[in-house]
């Protein structure tokens, strides 16, 4: 009991601090003075009433893409991870969000011409190819690294990076085929950039999913703790695992794709907060999933940060760097840092690994 | 032994008549390459009674699991039919396999062989896991860590057990998901003591003992040890290795040197077990010119 209280009070403790931390990130985004363009830094007391609403609406763009994102591979990463027994599944790595770019740039190139070479500024036409694309990857990874209903983690992962180079190298071949103005966007989309300039419509249409996907986790959280047994051990306490996991990948397709179809594939997100999360509130999913879905909203918004004003301000010269670029030059070393972790200890994360 | 089960008390709350497992003329085979499967079991029919502890006993790949998961609802058979008898109840005589997967964990409790947790739980929240379908219940987890004695492990993480600590946390698993139900509860357990030391696999079959007498439980075991079926066991359900029945009765009438010498294809002898009154246990013996 008082282990179990203490467990909540550290939980409770932790879900704060997130919470601070964002908001703090939030406000600095919002306040921070802004860099128009190289070398040049307005300080915002020098700003009109009618520029400063521009700007703030701008940057709430940017603040809420950024938790959008990060909320959404966060919580997708939680549940490939849960649902695999795998400490190393991500959307990212599974090749999920390889799949929702493909998707988003076939639905591209497939209306470039009825569309009149706008097509991708159209968020709905990214949007379904995405959503397409990022579900039958899952399927796919899944299937293929099915053998009599066993699930092997290695060749999971294995085969979940190379489909991801697969689809990288068909949108390699697509940008060869677009024309040269669809390319440029396109480059910049698969950095993974926030864009100031995304439509609150488009927004909106990604938050959606996020919020069913995060709403469902938590409404099957006891499930998902049931989960950590063997599937037989699962169904006999009267877990309906094969229909939560169903559900729940699917849920993890459609909350990839609204994080790629807003600022393209951000890597390390998913696989990093997930696992920040469960080494500091524990593996309940009650707490587990706020957690997670916190500290990715941090990632992304602390990436937004460094990108669009840190950076500008220190090294003029890189102006706005895409998030893309900073998650996955500090995600990766934070990675390689829980992999050392994991070898000290004879099992990953607090996870065992295995078959699902 | 009897002084031990005297002391447990009643580790289940349950009230109800007991649930009997009807098995009729039941065959499984796995799907595979080869076009109609590799059979495992045929032809299996036996009721397999409340209050009473079953072992599950035969040779290596004789389809002892297949059969227990067959009998929780987790595999369908091909032909033939399991179900749960307990007089009463809407499921009452239902297949197994038709029934609600909540409903049925009310009932039924499953423990695999292999205990596995995949994430960093600790024992108190995996006995938690147990009451999935049956709610929340402080009482139910107390009753059952104590049953099994590990209350002293119940902050420690489960993956950081020994495979014997970790087979007495599942059982303590399946006792909290069945404490307070409204039928007889059924307990299939996959070798539950394979792991453990003398003392605690005592315990355990203790345990296993009142659990039956006590609650009126119908517990089935999958068991290898044939030491441990004579003590635990009231009745025996004895497979071939081809996965026929050889028998189903009560302990003494299936555990002759002769059934298990065509069972296992060992010859066996008898001995006495002085700490036992009039206990006596088959032990299996080398063939004459034949190297142990």
């Amino acid at each position: 009991m008082s282990a179990d209280r203490r467990t909540h009070n550290r939980a409770a403790l932790w879900l704060t601090a997130f919470g601070l931390l964002a908001v703090a990130l939030m406000a600095a985004r919002l306040l921070a003075p802004h860099a128009v363009a190289v070398a040049e830094t307005v300080n915002t007391s020098d700003l009109t009433v009618g520029q400063w609403w521009t700007m703030l609406d701008l940057r709430c763009v940017s603040i809420v893409c950024a938790v959008v994102i990060g909320a959404s591979l966060a919580c997708s990463g939680t549940y490939l991870q849960t649902l695999l027994r795998n400490p190393l599944a991500s959307p990212y790595i599974l090749g999920v969000a390889s799949g929702a770019g493909l998707g988003a740039a076939i639905a591209r190139l497939i209306t470039r011409n009825e569309l009149g070479g706008t097509a991708g500024a159209l968020w709905y036409v990214d949007g379904t190819g995405a959503a397409i694309g990022a579900v039958l990857v899952l399927l796919l990874v899944y299937g293929l690294s099915q053998r009599r209903g066993l699930v092997d983690p290695v060749e999971l992962l294995l085969i979940g990076v190379m489909v991801s180079v697969m689809c990288g190298a068909v949108i390699l071949l697509i940008q060869h085929l677009l024309s040269a103005s669809d390319t440029d966007s396109l480059i910049r989309w698969m950095m993974g950039n926030i864009d100031q300039f995304t439509r609150w419509s488009a927004i909106i249409a990604a938050a959606v999913p996020v919020a069913i996907g995060i709403a469902y986790g938590l409404r099957s959280s006891r499930a998902l703790d049931a989960a950590a047994l063997s599937d037989h051990e699962a169904l006999s306490v009267g877990v309906p695992i094969h229909t939560i996991r169903l559900i729940l990948f699917g849920l993890s397709g459609l909350m990839t794709a609204s994080a790629v179809v807003l600022a393209g594939p951000i890597g390390f997100v998913g696989l990093v907060a997930p696992h920040v999360a469960r080494l500091l509130v524990g593996p309940r999913h009650i707490v587990l999933i706020p957690a997670s879905v916190l500290i990715g909203a941090c990632l992304l918004l602390a990436a937004d940060l460094g990108g669009s004003v840190v950076s500008p301000l220190v090294v003029p010269a890189f102006g706005a760097v895409p998030s893309g670029i900073i998650t996955s030059l500090v995600g990766a070393p934070i990675f390689i840092w829980l992999i050392r972790r994991r070898s000290g200890s004879s099992r990953p994360f607090g996870m065992n690994g295995g078959g699902a | 032994m009897m002084m031990m089960m005297m002391m447990m008390a009643s580790a289940l709350t349950s009230t109800g008549a007991g649930t009997s497992v009807l098995i009729q003329d039941v065959s499984f085979a796995y799907a595979t390459t080869v076009p109609d499967g590799f059979p495992v079991l045929s032809g299996i029919t036996a009721r397999l009674r409340p209050a009473a502890v079953t072992a599950v006993l035969g040779p290596n790949a004789a389809g002892k699991t297949t059969l227990l998961l067959l009998m929780a609802g987790l595999l369908k058979p091909q032909s033939g039919r399991l179900s749960l008898v307990d007089g009463s109840g809407p499921s009452d005589g239902q297949a197994v396999h038709d029934l609600d997967l909540s409903e049925r964990a009310r009932v039924l409790a499953y423990v695999a062989q292999r205990p596995r947790v995949d994430a960093p739980f600790s024992v108190r929240q995996v006995v938690e896991l147990g009451r999935f379908a049956t709610g929340p219940s402080e009482d139910a987890v107390k009753a059952a860590l104590r049953a099994v004695e590990i209350e002293d492990l119940q902050d420690r993480l489960f993956h950081e057990l020994s495979v014997g600590q970790q087979q007495r946390v599942s059982l303590a698993r399946a006792v909290a998901q069945l404490d307070g139900g409204d039928s007889g509860p059924v307990f299939l357990l996959d070798e539950p003591m394979s792991a453990m030391d003398p003392k605690h696999a005592l315990h355990t079959a203790g345990l296993l003992k009142s659990l039956a007498v006590e609650n009126g439980a119908t517990v089935v075991v999958v068991l290898h040890d044939l030491v441990t079926a004579s003590r635990v066991a009231d009745d025996v359900l004895l497979l071939n290795q081809n996965g026929t029945l050889a028998g189903h009765g009560g302990v003494s009438d299936m555990l002759t040197c002769e059934r298990l010498e065509s069972v296992y294809e060992v010859p066996f002898v008898r001995v006495s077990c002085p700490g036992e009154a009039g206990q006596t246990i088959p032990v299996p013996v080398a063939r004459r010119g034949t190297s142990t």
